[in-house]
């Protein structure tokens, strides 16, 4: 009995450790098989991602140019305006209105230029064109250097040391008079307020769509 | 080949096929998208539009200032020596006229290197680029009475006269630093908008750093 028992030990042990090795083998196998599938068909439509997309290319990026962006740029003031040199002769005349009782020359300076604030813009989407109307030449700083005044007289009488604040205020009327009338001075500013906007809007604006056409006027 | 043998081969390959197969995919995988599509941040450098040296120098012509001028000469003809002079005086006149100067940088000489972000913008200091035809004034001569013997101020002492406050006010216009040094920070201000735009268009953070370089170099 006792061989008998042995004898049955020793053909069972192998037969169930096959049995364990053959289901963990089927297992692995499965395994493998499922996960190179996955693999396959992972690759599989990675690769049809990657055709569509070559095909189909991507959708550009949007930009729109809207007024408030264009709006936004005319935040710097500082180029809304420039300095020029005014240096002129002043009259002063005697009681007959007609007689020049002395001349004075006078170093002067204008600040002259736009609000930027004032500007008119308009966007034509369809026909892509974009319209800055720019508002009048505004003259926001005169000043006459009193230490740069030179006289002729006619008349000696105003000869007189008392003459320089008299003087003085006549040449701050006088460059205020003149620019009321000046036109070449206004149209060079014009030009220049022109060239600011233009160069504050036409780079970006072309780069993103050259089919753009700016006008400021 | 016993069965242990053949088991133990079949168990082998199991394994390799379960445990490297998905790894083998999973590689494959990873490189894949590291290669072209990357994030999404490159993909918005590769397509947005850098900054563009030619917008750059186009936007420093549109920089330059153009700075009407209203000028007075101001000439002393002193008296004459010899018998035939006896009775002259020092005569002063002034003569009114007005010109216009070009202020600004000279495009030749910018130049800009981009690597990522970061722009690398060398720019000359604004300069007088030229000053243009005068024109007088109406009623813009001027002089001193005449002495007892007459001290004649000609055409040529007048014209003669001019081109000396010509020569004064190239002098002036070259020597201003803070009129030049406004027309390079016309010319900064123009080009830093011009980035900042694309910048924000492209939501890309460009940083400028500006070099200097001097004109006589």
């Amino acid at each position: 009995m006792i061989f008998y028992k042995n004898n049955s030990d020793k053909t069972e042990k192998p037969r169930k450790g096959r049995i364990f090795l053959f289901v963990l083998c089927a297992a692995l196998i499965a395994f493998g098989i499922w996960s190179a599938k996955n693999t396959i068909l992972h690759k599989k439509d990675s690769l049809k991602e990657n055709l569509s997309q070559a095909v189909t290319g991507e959708e550009g990026k949007v930009t729109t140019i809207t007024k408030a962006s264009l709006e936004k740029v005319f935040e710097i003031n500082e180029l809304s305006t420039a300095d020029y040199i005014y240096n002129a002769v002043a009259r002063a005349y005697g009681e007959d209105g007609a007689s020049v009782k002395y001349y004075v020359a006078y170093e002067g300076k204008v600040k002259a230029g736009i609000d930027f604030g004032k500007l008119d813009i308009s966007i034509h989407e369809e026909e892509k064109h974009i319209t800055i109307k720019l508002p009048h030449i505004e003259f926001q700083e005169q000043t006459v250097d009193p230490g740069t005044l030179k006289y002729i007289f006619k008349d000696r009488d105003s000869q007189r040391e008392d003459i320089h604040q008299e003087a003085f205020e006549l040449c701050e009327k006088d460059l205020k008079e003149r620019l009321l009338q000046e036109k070449d001075l206004k149209e060079q500013a014009k030009k220049n307020a022109q060239a600011v906007v233009q160069g504050l809007v036409e780079p970006w604006v072309k780069q993103i769509d050259s089919a753009y056409s700016i006008t400021v006027e | 080949m016993s069965m242990k043998q053949m088991i133990t081969k079949i168990l082998v390959l199991a394994l390799l096929c379960g445990l490297f197969t998905p790894f083998w995919g999973c590689g494959k995988d990873k490189t894949q998208t590291e290669i072209p599509i990357e994030t999404e941040e490159s993909q918005r450098q590769l397509k947005a539009p850098s900054p563009d040296i030619s917008q750059i120098r186009s936007i420093c012509e549109l920089a330059t200032l153009e700075c009407y001028y209203h000028n007075v000469a101001i000439s002393t003809k002193e008296k004459g020596q010899g018998l035939s002079h006896i009775g002259e005086k020092d005569r002063e006149f002034w003569i009114e006229y007005s010109g216009v100067a070009k202020l600004g940088i000279n495009m030749a000489k910018v130049s800009m290197e981009i690597q990522n972000k970061d722009i690398v913008i060398t720019i000359p200091k604004a300069q007088l680029l030229g000053l243009s035809d005068y024109t007088f004034s109406p009623d813009s001569y001027i002089s001193e009475d005449d002495g007892i013997n007459k001290n004649p101020i000609t055409p040529e002492n007048q014209t003669q006269a001019v081109a000396w406050a010509q020569e004064d006010i190239r002098q002036q216009f070259s020597k201003d630093d803070a009129m030049l040094m406004r027309a390079q920070e016309r010319a900064k201000s123009l080009i830093e908008n011009y980035i900042q735009q694309l910048s924000e268009i492209w939501e890309t953070d460009y940083q400028i750093t500006w070099v200097y370089e001097d004109n006589a170099s």
